[in-house]
């Protein structure tokens, strides 16, 4: 361009030259046309080395005397280039210039009045190599070089001015097939003013054309747009500075208004700007920018529905050289716009106003302020500022605050058919942050985000899931300097539904939650997390299987997890609750109060879950009721608080009414995970204090606990056999099944308790019930007939086989009342009928019952001993049979001074060892069997007064009694007394190494 | 003389009754295997060579694997058990007369007079 330029001064200063040698040819000639047309036209050819020819030269001097005036017409100059396929170069239809001489003459002034160019046209054409058909001039640019004048450059004149110069109807045509660029102006009209004086420069040009074309390798930019240029400047030479004010440049509709002032600093050649420019008016139609699109880029703006008021201002100031740049700023306002676009909503009331500072001399001060920013789309609105320093360098940080109003509903069309959206959102977010850090999310920590979002009437619904929240605010905070930078707060969530599919309904009202996370995306394998939640109230259910409800509940929790798939996970959380109700199947839990607080430490290298996490927890519950299939009572927890740590369940204190029974427990259970390893018993040591325990219930409730399901099914085959065997009437079998894989020894301390049908009181002793086997160790008790102490063992391998081991101990007990509290014993001594009174009763026997609690007499063994004295001999028919024989005293009471007797048991077989009894005057032992048929053989010998003996056999209903021998004499003593000790001891040899057998 | 005679005649008498009245000698080893109660269909005893044995009874929904233990001895006539309590070990003794003992039958009694009769199963 700079050749260009060069090479149409060079013509222009021609051009000049050949009018001023045409004036002075003129003068010469003394205005003689047809000689000046000559000589020109034989001067000329020294200095034009194309064809040219020019028409008519009319000097007109008197008749505009003072002024001297020049008429030249039809200039032509032919274009020698082949090239370029045309054949003028320049015509000018006519030419008219006006030179005042009186001032030139006397003051040394050159004034031009007017320089008036009319019907113009030029083709300037460059070829591909370089030749330009405008280089029609004789003098290079080596003889200039070598008549270069090096004087100071000086005006010939005092003052110049050209007053007016004016080209009309001008066609311009240029074509630059090396750059390969090609412009057209057409009917260009120019007006133009020119003053000199002082030093300073005026010039005020105007000009227009309304067809402006610009085309470069071969894509049209400009077609045929208009343009209009207003160039009014003031350049002061002296003090090189040229000043404009409202320099307009318009092409098409958009005007670049420019005012300033720009100057040369001679000391140091520094170029000093102050200018400010305008680009479109204040509110320019944005259609108009759109017009000057040229026609091959049209296409991008396909769909495009822009319409609205834009403005672009700047100001440049400042020095300008190798090592400064001016300060620019720049001022875009949009206003009342809208766009769409197709398949995206339609923005409207688009008003924008974003200003910048560059400054290229220090980057970091450049800054860029989005002082407002404000749009509506779909029934939504968005208002946004911000705020960019650190413009045009790596370091640009923005700081940007946004608040946005949207109705969810009105952007369905925009979400995946999956998804279905409803609600209202008001979300404001603040945001800071380095725009670098947006490259690279692991500099999440260095972003400060606020952000607050309030919705009404919220629904969503992806596929199968579906979420209602009637009103919530959602506050999410990224805190630069916090050691958990990410912080979400979800407050007064009124109401909050969320359901998939048909299986789960859960919703919570009036919930608060905060949550703090580490920086995740800095960090995936360390993540530390805190969480507290509040809720009023919540309900949730699952497939009808699971319901769950829960009040005032609060929760803390916080998280560590670390390494690859955060096998070093560490959780802590704080649990209190009002009440909950959760329903598990036929399992169902509610509580009035809870409060838990907890931790798990993860411990990868271990598979069993506590191992793994190592749970610490502690616990309170209050008024708590469990329903359970597993056990047919209601548990009532009147309040229960217990810990867990280290593989041990420490019970601190609880008060459960279970059926109609109350009990206090503490204590604590151990080997809890070797337990579910199936790899040891669970141990438990527990105090039980109760006021009232029906023992009865408590078996039943606690049968069968932890027994394989399928022994259990094998034996429900066995069992529905015997009952059809049996009444069809009485009840479904159901015996004590102890629990298995527990170790559990209970301290009881019983105020009363229901043991069959007595009522025991102040019941005390051990309970142990290892798996399956369940023993009762040294259980003192009172109850109506007597006091008692039991050491008993129970095993169940299967219902309808229930093993019996017991050592019981009975103290002043009531004969009659033993009989009724343990008929069993009616069986086996039927001949206790016969006494009443007290006495003491021991026994150490064992046996299995069937599913009844039936003996299974072929299976019974024991050894018992009865003692007593006074007893009353009832009044019956065997004693009137035997006093007849034995001639007693009819005064004589029946009543036996002295009973000691010890029997064995074995099968239906009861062997009563000689026993001695006193009544009357008489003394007599007494041996035999009894048989649990109700036959008997008995022998009795009267040793004292007289010796006499008689053989009772039979049955009751059949009875043989006959004289015999005696067979003992007064001298008898038992000598098998030790049978019952050794029954007992060897039965508490068993218990002992029972409970001894597994430590 | 005559009465001295008369005396040693008499013992001598009484001796050779006495050992002409010497009880029958069982094997105990003939008591081994298992033998069901004529009586009580069900009840089986097993007695082992090894002078155990155990008794069980089906009738009573009682297989052998739940038997009751016991130890026995059989001399001259005399049969011994001692019914182990199960897991102690300490038992209830019961003493009879074996009466016969064949490889098919088995009869004793006890001291009320009681015979019981079995048929050897195994």
């Amino acid at each position: 361009m700079k050749k260009v330029l060069k090479i149409s001064l060079i013509s222009l200063l021609s051009l000049l030259l050949i009018l001023i040698i045409s004036v002075s040819t003129a003068v010469i000639l003394v205005f003689n046309s047809n000689l000046l047309v000559n000589v020109v036209n034989k001067k000329a050819a020294d200095f034009i080395t194309c064809d040219y020819h020019i028409g008519r030269i009319e000097p007109c001097f008197f008749k505009t005397f003072p002024q001297f005036s020049l008429q030249i017409e039809d200039v032509y100059l032919q274009d020698k280039l082949a090239e370029s396929k045309q054949d003028t170069l320049l015509y000018i239809g006519n030419l008219q210039a006006t030179v005042d001489v009186k001032r030139l003459l006397k003051d040394k002034e050159l004034i031009v009045k007017e320089v008036l160019l009319h019907r113009l046209s030029a083709n300037v054409f460059v070829s591909e190599q370089g030749e330009a058909n405008y280089d029609i001039f004789a003098l290079s640019s080596d003889t200039i070089d070598e008549e270069q004048d090096t004087t100071a450059f000086s005006m010939p004149f005092s003052i110049m001015a050209l007053d007016k110069i004016e080209i009309k109807d001008l066609d311009v045509k240029y074509k630059d097939c090396q750059s390969a660029i090609f412009a057209s102006l057409s009917d260009l009209d120019l007006a133009a003013k020119l003053a000199y004086g002082d030093n300073r420069l005026f010039c005020q040009l105007n000009s227009g054309s309304p067809a402006l074309s610009f085309a470069m390798n071969d894509t049209l930019l400009l077609d045929h747009q208009p343009i209009a240029l207003s160039l009014p400047l003031d350049l002061d030479l002296s003090a090189m500075q040229l000043h404009t004010q409202d320099l307009s440049v318009a092409l098409g509709k958009i005007a670049l208004l420019l005012h300033g002032n720009v100057a040369i600093d001679t000391s140091n050649q520094d170029i000093l700007t102050d200018l400010s420019i305008q680009l479109g008016g204040p509110q320019e139609p944005i259609s108009h920018y759109l017009q000057l699109v040229p026609e091959a880029y049209q296409s991008l703006l396909d769909g495009i529905e822009v319409d609205g008021l834009l403005g672009l201002s700047a100001k440049v100031q400042g020095t300008y050289n190798q090592t400064s740049m001016p300060l620019v700023d720049v001022l875009l306002q949009v206003d009342n716009t809208s766009f769409s676009y197709p398949d995206l909503p339609r923005v409207e009331d688009i008003k924008a106003n974003i200003s910048a500072h560059l400054n290229l001399n220090e980057l970091s001060e450049s800054s860029a302020h989005l002082e407002h920013l404000s749009l509506r789309a779909n029934k939504s609105s968005v208002h946004a500022s911000a705020q960019v320093n650190h413009l045009l360098t790596n370091d640009m940080m923005l700081n940007a605050k946004a608040s946005v109003n949207a109705d969810l509903a009105a952007w369905q069309d925009f979400l995946p058919d999956s998804i279905d959206v409803n609600g209202r959102v008001q979300a404001n977010a603040d945001v800071a942050l380095k725009l670098k850090d947006l490259e690279n999310l692991n500099n999440l920590k260095k972003i400060k985000l606020n952000a607050d979002v309030a919705y009404q009437g919220l629904a969503v619904a992806m596929g199968d899931l579906q979420a209602q929240s009637s009103k919530g605010k959602v506050h999410m905070d990224l805190r630069q300097k916090a050691a958990l930078p990410i912080y979400l707060e979800l407050n007064d969530i009124q109401f909050l539904q969320v359901a998939m599919a048909d299986t789960i309904q859960a919703n919570i009202q009036d919930l608060d939650f905060q949550a703090q996370l580490s920086d995740v995306l800095a960090d995936m394998e360390h993540i530390k997390a805190q969480m507290a939640m509040n809720f009023g109230k919540a309900q949730m259910a699952m497939a009808d299987q699971i319901q769950a409800q829960a009040q005032g509940f609060h929760v803390e929790a916080a998280a560590d997890l670390q390494g690859q798939q955060y096998d070093k996970m560490k959780v802590d959380v704080k649990l209190s609750n009002q009440s909950i109700l959760a329903q598990v199947s036929e399992h169902k839990i509610q509580t009035q109060a809870i409060t838990l607080d907890a931790s798990l430490k993860q411990d990868s290298l271990h598979e069993n879950i506590l191992h793994r996490f190592n749970p610490q927890l502690s616990m309170y519950l209050q008024s708590a009721t469990v329903n359970t299939s597993i056990l047919p009572e209601e548990i009532q927890v009147a309040d229960i608080q217990f810990s867990y740590a280290d593989d041990n369940l420490k019970i601190q204190q609880s008060s459960v009414n279970l059926g109609n029974s109350d009990f206090h427990l503490d204590g604590h259970l151990s080997n809890i995970i070797a337990f579910l390893e199936d790899e040891s018993l669970l141990k438990a040591e527990l105090n039980f204090v109760s006021n009232h325990t029906d023992v009865n219930r408590l078996m039943e409730l606690t049968s069968g606990l932890g027994v394989d399901s399928t022994e259990m099914e094998i034996e429900e085959v066995e069992m529905e056999e015997l009952v059809n065997e049996e009444d069809s009437l009485q009840a479904e079998p159901n015996p004590f099944i102890v629990p298995k894989g527990v170790d559990v020894l209970l301290h009881t301390d019983i105020k009363e308790a229901v043991v069959g049908k007595q009522l025991a009181t102040k019941l005390s002793g051990n309970l142990y019930i290892r798996d399956g086997v369940m023993i009762l160790e040294e259980i003192g008790f009172v109850c109506d007939a007597a006091k008692l102490q039991l050491t008993a063992m129970y095993r169940s391998p299967r219902p309808n086989h229930l093993y019996v081991g017991l050592d019981y101990h009975m103290v002043d007990i009531q004969i009659d009342e033993l009989l009724e509290m343990v008929p069993q014993v009616d069986s086996i001594l039927p001949m206790l009928r016969s006494f009443r009174g007290g006495a003491e009763f021991h026994i150490a026997a064992e046996t299995y019952l069937n599913a009844r609690y039936e003996l299974k007499k072929s299976t019974l063994r024991g050894a018992c001993s009865i003692q007593g004295q006074d007893l009353v001999l009832l009044d019956g028919e065997n004693f009137s049979e035997i006093a007849k024989i034995l001639r007693f005293n009819k005064n004589t009471e029946n009543v036996i001074d002295t009973l000691n007797a010890e029997i064995t048991v074995f099968r239906n077989e009861v062997d009563i060892y000689p026993i001695q009894l006193s009544i009357d005057k008489y003394k007599a032992i007494v041996a035999g069997r009894h048989n649990l048929d109700m036959s008997f053989n008995y022998h009795a010998s009267l040793v004292s007064p007289l010796r006499l003996g008689v053989d009772v056999s039979g049955t009751f209903d059949d009875l043989k009694i006959r004289p015999v021998q005696c067979r003992y004499t007064d001298q008898f003593r038992p000598a098998e007394r030790r049978v019952l000790e050794q029954q007992q001891l060897s039965l508490r040899k068993i218990i002992q190494e029972s409970l001894i057998k597994d430590l | 003389m005559k009465k001295i005679f008369s005396l040693f005649a008499s013992m001598l008498a009484i001796l050779l009754l006495s050992t002409s009245c010497e009880p029958v000698a069982y094997d105990q080893f003939d008591m081994v295997g298992v033998w069901e109660n004529d009586d009580k269909p069900g009840e089986f005893w097993r007695y082992r060579s090894d002078l155990t044995g155990c008794t069980w009874d089906a009738s009573d929904d009682i297989s052998e694997d739940e038997a009751q233990e016991f130890t026995w001895t059989l001399e001259v006539k005399t049969l011994t058990q001692i019914h182990i309590i199960e897991i102690s070990g300490g038992g209830i003794p019961k003493v009879y007369t074996v009466t016969e003992l064949t490889s098919s039958s088995l009869v004793y009694e006890d001291s009320f007079g009681n015979s019981y009769y079995f048929s050897r199963v195994e």
